[in-house]
């Protein structure tokens, strides 16, 4: 018994003193099942391809977000295109042009722009360390990192003006950076844009028209020069695209917003199956949920008024309900609340743009016939008649601008961008929206990044 | 050798200087080591009396009887003696020395007798050896019982089976057996070689065994803070979570709830919040094996997330330890900073088989309701909101004014959260042992139904089997015990508790009889059809075996094994929507489990050295817990009948899959010495290492030196009314690890949705490998004192916890790409407090019996200091001096009488209102002090227990947060906005109605208002907890042979008061688990089900 004991004393005692002596294995544990460290997420083309394809998921995987209701709606309630029926606070700030700095769709269109950036700026340093990805996986994923990131500064700069650029990981020196002169983003902008252009190829990586390509680059440099004047470029960069056979304008306006029309240029796939039959987000938000019953966005009359009579696509891209005696407008463009299976895609860029840019930027220029032809294929193809031949440079930007608001109107925010840029906003929206001053073209920084970061001040007017 | 060869820098230069401070103290306690006896204490002062009148004196003093001849004393003469602080025995020596009489001792009497002349001589040579064995009074051995020999330094301690063996002793010497738990004995030796010593257990609160972690102690001879809550009180309460039995019992600790609802969860926090931004959960150990405390759930139903511990049976239980300062935690080492809650189940006795029953139903109710508007009142305030608008009131922007009935009324409140709600509850079990066997099982089962609208059982039911089994040797035991619980929640998606604001006019139904809506608006009649069912699963296994290698030495093992699951469903029907805006039907599904596994291989060592008693103990442990969930959901049924099943769904999304691997490993020790019973010093060291941190980051050291001095013990001790005096002193380094797994990891991970057939990847965090373990430093100071034979004991410890290198979340600024990253901050965090626990028997005389507890806390919470905070993300957040909880706001300086807008200091006076530019401190969230107060009254067989809880505290009133509406939006207020600005000139506190966004008074409400102090306010309260009133049937049901048949009425709940201007001033809207003042308006959230009032009436019986 006594020397059983001891047998089983150093038995336990050896059990004991093991993690004494390097069992340090014991808690080095893998990485878990469901995570993918870097190293291994850029060590081939198809994991490298599905950092990328991340990006565009998020972007349109809930309502209300930034490839969807957050980049569309808000700046149209901004401006005169068309405003939410009920009365809820964080839809009246954008529509009375009252924005607070608390307001949650303005923090949420910050926060997840930077986090775009971020997962751009990861998929860019992880190529650059990568050797397992080919070389034209590389081209096509740098081509589309960088496209994304320019992408979400031409918003946020647009939209917030001064913001910090912040263009790689190193969160310990972005989480304090103060924000960068509005021009030199925009230059940053050009440079992504540009590089993208030249990094992707004219084919999708994708059989759908749902990543960026070179047209998508190309049309975004186009109108990132419009917006900086550059009318030169701009339109030497439309025309290449305008010039490209994959894209053509569809006679049937009411096909223009299928999924891969040949119309697109970018298009953000539904990916969300958690809400049955959602096509598109702004569908579902836009299109009433009975035929004959109310929609919940109705357009300003103004606009509704800016139509000349005829146009096509008055009849085709609106629809019209009636309640209390009175009849109401909302954007029509995207024709389904919800079916399956899929039949649209949010539209993000789309050919028509490209005649719009290139007829401003030839204006002016002062090659007015060009811009007049620009205009009138895009007329013609909403069944109205050519432009006069003998309007001055004014009155051709005039009808610009109402081929603009006319054509583009529910995208984007492409009517809020005009007003502000052609400096027309206040004078234009003063009568429907009489608080309006110029401090509110620009949108205040959101609170929660002002707390968060002390180098960062406030745009005039808000506090 | 490398799991010494690093330093990881925790031991500090700080910490072994005070290491140093103690161990001087304690030398110094040492060499007032005399070779003193164990007796009991004695003071004479007597000139000149009877030998009788001294030992009437030592009687009345000691309680010790007298047996004599009165012939023997009678020519004994007269005495004086002095003697201060001596033992019996001493003063017996005195008192005799001249008599020719000798005495023994024999239990509590004293026996005087003739010496012959011959025991003297034996007295002086007889050496003999003497053995035997100490037992309970079942008979079970009690293993490392002090032996100690009277008079001499000469002492031992049982083995496992009890045995003792003392070589070499006076054959007339006095024994004197000690054990923890029990009441010490003297026993004379008289010549036998073998004994068998009884010990019987101690009804001194002090002499009570104390669980601390891997071992037990008493409260007398305790180097740490440990504060316990026994069976009897957990009984008294007719609750389902053992969580909220501890509420307010025990001092140090801090117990919220977060809702009303069956399961929800509670905020628990022992002496305060340590951590800024991390967990500050404590570490649950259930029989040895830890619990998690982190929720299960995957998504949210109306009780929120649900407590893990809440399946587990109070009943089962037999007590909870609270261990709190570093003496009792160090030993858990990096788990041990938020303090460790020891949970021990119940265990079978020895003795017959005896079957018990215990039922118990009642009726629930919320314990407070506010005063709403009614719908003059209400519309009243509607339309001079609108009039002070100058704005048209229309059927679209005032449906109530224009469209709906002007004198309709209805109560949501009452309607949605006033019901009335139902509890059962009943449980059987047996249990019995033997000499070497003792088990117990039990059985219960739980019914609740709400008090919210629609129907919503919550029912649990669970079975609990312990076993405990020794060799016929006693060398060899071993100990199982096996939980087994299930609990079927059904619930709905939200609480509606925020929907008792709604229109008193708004219509509940349409006149074909179906839900009104208005527009896009809600009904929450309607959410009563989103179905939410929760079931979790809990098995807790653990076993322990022990073999004793010699009469020193033990070797065991724990071993533990949980497996906790819980499964969700939440289904959205299309009669749960606005039909307007309805988009089919979906359901959600949620899977979660957590497995874990310990062993713990540990060696003790009990002997006695020297002049006192040594206790070492040394372990060590091997941890893993895999936790797996998903989250589902499913749409586009073809029937709404089909909702609960997936497969019918024709479409599935992922929401979330989650994995996470967490593995723990330690060596541990403690050094116990007891010198004298009257100098205890304690010592525990861990090593720990964790999955948690990244390569060259794993390993941590904690440790804590507690010394305790038990000065009533001395010579020079002599406080009559003192019976017990104790100051004990503890500090020492325990760590947090609440960070989450993988945080080192630089890693990739679901995006959520496939893209173009892609499955899309995002980085799942920023990368930063290089953090480490929290420390936390506790300091603590206490004095015991036991008054009046103990009838009466006081402790009042003062305690400073500090915590550094503060493992946190790191605010970044959205525009890094995340909103946080896991770092150690720099900051430095005080929690500083005092303690006062007070137990009294007041009356203890046969058939009446009063006793009083009272226990309160004093904490303080305070930023020491935080280096860089000035230019950091958390500026706005913090202030060093200020406590980590603070909320800043805008101070509320009234209503312009000229415009009804509320005002505002205008701190740097720029002649705007600026966040944090104009915010001044308005309050902090953690209580200023708290404390409860238990009287137990018991008249024959009635008995009686009343329990108060008070918690001072301030919280946000219902006007405070981002969810608030203004006066006059279309929501109801309570009768507290009557007297609102109604017109130029008037003066009064209560801004003016407003609906319209462009007001400037809607403006100042909704960005200055809600976030001020106006808002902000005082949420103490008194609560009447528990009322327990039971009367002992046994005398009449004997002749059924039932036992213990008791019929009682417990009451929970039942009085509150308080001035808190909102529901319950408990959960007063803040969910203090998440409160993290890093945007401290986000996390407000919408009001949830107040506590419940409870009433039962119950039985109980055994045969």
């Amino acid at each position: 018994m006594q020397h059983n004991n001891k047998y089983f004393a150093f038995l336990l005692i050896s059990f004991i003193a093991i993690p004494f002596f390097g069992c340090k294995k014991y808690v080095e544990i893998p990485p878990p099942e469901n995570q993918l460290v870097t190293e291994n997420a850029f060590s081939d083309d198809r994991t490298a391809d599905a950092t990328m394809a991340g990006v565009y998921s998020i972007m349109n995987a809930y309502n209300y977000q930034f490839g969807n209701v957050l980049s569309s709606f808000m700046p149209a309630f901004g401006a005169d295109e068309f405003y939410y029926a009920f009365s809820t606070s964080s839809f009246d700030e954008f529509k009375n042009n009252s924005l607070t700095p608390d307001n949650s769709y303005l923090r949420s269109f910050w926060e997840s722009s930077y986090s775009f950036i971020y997962h751009a700026n990861a998929v860019i340093e992880g190529l650059q360390k990568s050797t397992g990805v080919s070389e034209a996986m590389k081209n096509q994923l740098m081509g589309e990192a960088k496209f994304v990131r320019g992408f979400c500064y031409f918003y946020l700069a647009n939209r917030f003006g001064d913001v910090p650029l912040i263009l790689n990981t190193d969160y310990k020196v972005n989480t304090s950076m103060p924000r960068t002169e509005k021009a030199k983003v925009m230059d940053a902008v050009v440079a992504d844009f540009s590089d993208a252009q030249t990094l992707l190829s004219d084919n999708y990586i994708s059989t759908e028209r749902i990543r960026p390509n070179k047209a998508a680059a190309t049309t975004m440099l186009a109108r990132t020069y419009l917006f900086l004047g550059k009318w030169n470029e701009a339109a030497t960069e439309a025309t290449k695209v305008i010039n490209n056979p994959k894209y053509h304008l569809l006679d049937n306006l009411n096909n223009v917003f299928l999924k891969n029309s040949e119309e697109a240029i970018w298009q953000l796939q539904s990916v969300n199956k958690s809400t049955a039959g959602v096509n598109t987000w702004e569908g579902f938000n836009l299109v009433p949920f009975s035929p004959t019953g109310r929609a919940y966005y109705n357009l300003y009359n103004e606009l509704v008024n800016a139509f000349e009579p005829g146009d096509a696509r008055f009849a085709n891209w609106t629809k019209s309900y009636v309640t209390g005696g009175k009849t109401y407008y909302f954007p029509y463009k995207y024709k389904i609340r919800t079916a399956t299976p899929v039949q649209e895609y949010t539209m993000v860029i789309r050919f028509a743009e490209l005649y719009l840019i290139r007829a401003e930027a030839l204006t002016q220029q002062n090659k007015l016939d060009e811009a007049r032809a620009d205009l009138d294929v895009i007329r013609e193809r909403a069944e109205l008649s050519d432009l006069a031949v003998d309007l001055n440079k004014d009155q051709i930007l005039a009808a610009v601008a109402q081929e603009r608001r006319v054509e583009l109107f529910a995208e984007w925010g492409h009517r809020w961008f005009d007003l502000i840029r052609t400096g027309k906003a206040v004078e234009v929206l003063k009568p429907i929206k009489p608080d309006i001053t110029v401090n509110d073209l620009v949108y205040p920084i959101p609170r929660s990044a002002m707390r968060t970061n002390p180098a960062l001040t406030q745009n005039e007017g808000y506090n | 050798m490398q799991f010494f060869a690093k330093s990881s820098g925790i031991l500090t230069a700080q910490f072994f200087k005070s290491m140093k401070i103690l161990a001087i103290i304690l030398l110094a306690f040492c060499m007032q080591v005399s070779a003193e006896s164990f007796g009991q204490k004695v003071n004479l002062d007597l000139k000149n009396v009877e030998i009788q009148t001294a030992l009437k004196e030592i009687r009345k003093q000691t309680g010790y009887l007298f047996f004599y001849k009165s012939e023997d004393l009678k020519n004994a003469g007269r005495i004086s003696i002095q003697i201060r602080n001596g033992g019996v025995e001493d003063a017996m020596d005195k008192i005799l020395a001249h008599t020719g009489l000798y005495f023994e001792i024999i239990d509590k009497t004293i026996i005087l007798k003739k010496t012959t002349g011959k025991e003297v001589g034996l007295i002086k040579n007889m050496a003999i050896d003497v053995s035997g064995t100490v037992t309970d009074q079942s008979g079970k051995p009690l293993a490392g019982a002090t032996v100690a020999v009277r008079g001499t330094s000469h002492a031992t301690s049982t083995d496992a089976q009890g045995n003792f063996t003392l070589n070499n002793i006076n054959e007339n010497a006095t024994l004197l057996i000690s054990f923890v738990g029990y009441h010490s004995k003297t026993v004379q030796v008289q010549n036998q070689s073998r004994l068998t010593i009884v010990m019987e257990l101690a009804i001194n609160q002090l002499d009570e065994t104390v669980i601390i972690g891997y071992g037990t102690t008493s409260k007398r001879y305790n180097t740490g803070s440990v504060s316990s809550i026994t069976n009897e009180v957990i009984e008294n309460q007719p609750v389902n979570d053992p969580i909220s039995a501890l509420q307010g019992r025990v001092s140090g600790l801090m117990i919220t709830s977060s809702s009303g609802m069956a399961g929800s969860g509670y905020s628990v926090r022992v002496r305060g919040e340590n951590s800024i931004k991390q967990g500050n959960d404590p570490l649950y150990i259930i029989d040895g094996v830890p619990f998690i405390s982190e929720s299960l759930n995957t998504f949210e139903g109306a009780n929120g997330l649900q407590n893990p511990l809440s399946t587990i049976n109070p009943n089962d239980i037999e007590r909870i330890d609270v261990l709190k300062d570093a003496d009792a935690t160090a030993i858990y080492g990096s788990r041990g900073a938020n303090g460790v809650i020891l949970i021990t189940t119940k265990s079978g006795k020895k003795g017959g088989s005896k079957v018990s029953f215990n039922v118990y139903t009642g009726v629930t109710k919320i314990n407070r309701k506010l005063n709403f508007l009614n719908t003059p009142q209400y519309l009243q305030m509607r339309e001079a909101a609108f009039r002070l608008d100058s704005v048209a009131a229309t059927e679209t922007n005032a449906p109530d004014l224009k469209l709906w009935n002007q004198n309709d009324y209805t109560d949501w409140q009452d309607l949605l959260i006033g019901g009335t709600g139902n509890v059962f509850a009943g449980q059987a079990g047996v249990s019995g042992g033997t000499d070497q066997t003792s088990f117990i099982l039990s059985t219960n089962y739980r019914k609740e139904t709400s008090v919210m609208y629609g129907n919503m059982p919550y029912q649990k039911g669970g079975a609990h089997l312990g076993i405990n089994h020794s060799s016929k040797n006693k060398k060899f035991n071993v100990t199982g015990s096996v939980i087994y619980s299930m609990d079927d929640n059904e619930n709905i998606a939200t609480d509606l508790t925020m929907y008792i604001n709604l229109p008193p006019n708004m219509p509940k139904y349409n006149d074909d009889g179906s839900l009104y809506f208005f527009g896009t608006g809600e009904n929450p009649l309607s959410y009563a059809n989103r179905k939410y069912k929760s079931n979790s699963y809990t098995f807790l296994g653990n076993g322990t075996a022990r073999y004793s290698l010699t009469k020193d030495l033990d070797v065991k093992a724990n071993f533990g094994f949980t497996d906790i699951r819980m499964d969700q469903i939440l289904t959205l029907p299309e009669s749960s929507f606005n039909p307007q805006t309805y988009a089919g039907s979906s359901s959600q599904f949620g899977n979660s489990s957590v497995r874990s596994y310990v062993v713990e291989p540990q060696l003790e060592f009990n002997r006695i050295v020297g002049p006192g008693k040594l206790q070492v103990l040394a372990g060590a442990s091997w941890q893993q817990n895999t936790s797996e969930s998903k989250y589902l959901l499913g749409s586009g049924y073809s029937s709404d009948a089909l909702l609960k099943d997936i497969s019918s769904a024709t479409s599935i999304t992922v929401r979330s899959s989650n994995y996470a691997l967490y593995r723990y490993q330690s060596v541990f020790g403690r050094v116990n010495y007891n010198i004298q019973r009257k100098y205890v010093i304690n010592g525990s060291f861990r090593r720990d290492a964790s999955s948690r941190f990244g390569p060259g980051n794993q390993f941590g050291n904690f440790g804590a030196v507690g010394a305790a001095w038990i000065f009533s013990q001395e010579n020079f001790f002599n406080i009559p009314a003192l019976s017990f005096g104790k100051i004990r002193m503890s500090y020492g380094t325990t760590g947090n690890d609440q960070i989450g797994d993988y945080q080192y990891l630089d890693s990739w991970a679901s995006a959520g949705f496939p893209y173009g057939g892609v499955s899309g990847l995002a980085p799942a965090r920023v990368y930063n490998p290089d953090y480490g373990w929290e420390v936390n430093k506790k300091f603590e100071a206490a004095i015991d004192l036991g008054f009046m034979d103990d009838k009466l004991l006081i402790s009042a410890g003062y305690y400073n916890n500090r915590s550094s290198n503060q493992l946190v979340g790191y605010t970044l600024s959205s525009q890094s790409g995340f909103t946080e990253y896991t770092a150690n901050l720099p900051a430095k965090v005080q929690n500083s407090g005092v303690e006062i626990d007070i137990s009294s028997t007041n009356v203890n005389n046969g058939n009446f019996q009063w006793n009083t507890s009272f226990n309160m806390s004093i904490p303080k919470n305070k930023l020491l200091s935080y280096p860089g905070l000035e230019s950091s993300s958390d500026a706005a957040s913090y202030e060093v001096g200020q406590s980590i909880r603070m909320i800043k706001g805008y101070h509320f300086t009234g209503v312009d009488p000229a415009t009804g807008n509320p005002m505002f200091l205008d701190v740097n006076k720029d002649g705007f209102y600026t966040e944090d530019d104009d915010y001044i401190v308005i309050g902090q969230t953690m209580p200023k002090f708290f404390g409860g107060l238990s009287n137990t009254i018991s008249y024959k067989n009635l008995t009686l227990d009343i329990f108060f809880q008070f918690v001072k505290q301030e919280a946000p009133l219902l006007d405070y947060g981002p969810l608030v509406g203004t006066i006059g939006s279309r929501i109801n207020k309570t009768t507290d906005v009557l007297g609102y600005w109604n017109g130029y000139g008037e003066q009064t506190e209560i801004p003016r109605p407003t609906t319209t966004t462009t007001e400037d008074a809607y403006k100042l409400f909704r960005n200055q208002y809600r976030y001020s102090d106006a808002a902000w306010g005082d949420a103490s309260y008194i609560r009447l907890k528990n009322v327990a009133i039971s009367y002992d049937l046994s005398k009449l049901t004997q002749a059924w042979k039932m036992q213990g048949t008791t019929i009682y009425v417990q009451g929970e709940n039942l009085v509150t008061f308080t001035k808190y201007k909102g529901l319950d001033p408990e959960i007063n809207g803040f969910d203090r688990r998440f409160v993290y003042p890093i945007n401290p308006f986000g996390s407000v959230k919408s009001p949830k089900l107040p506590v419940l009032r409870t009433l039962t009436i119950g039985l109980k019986f055994s045969l």
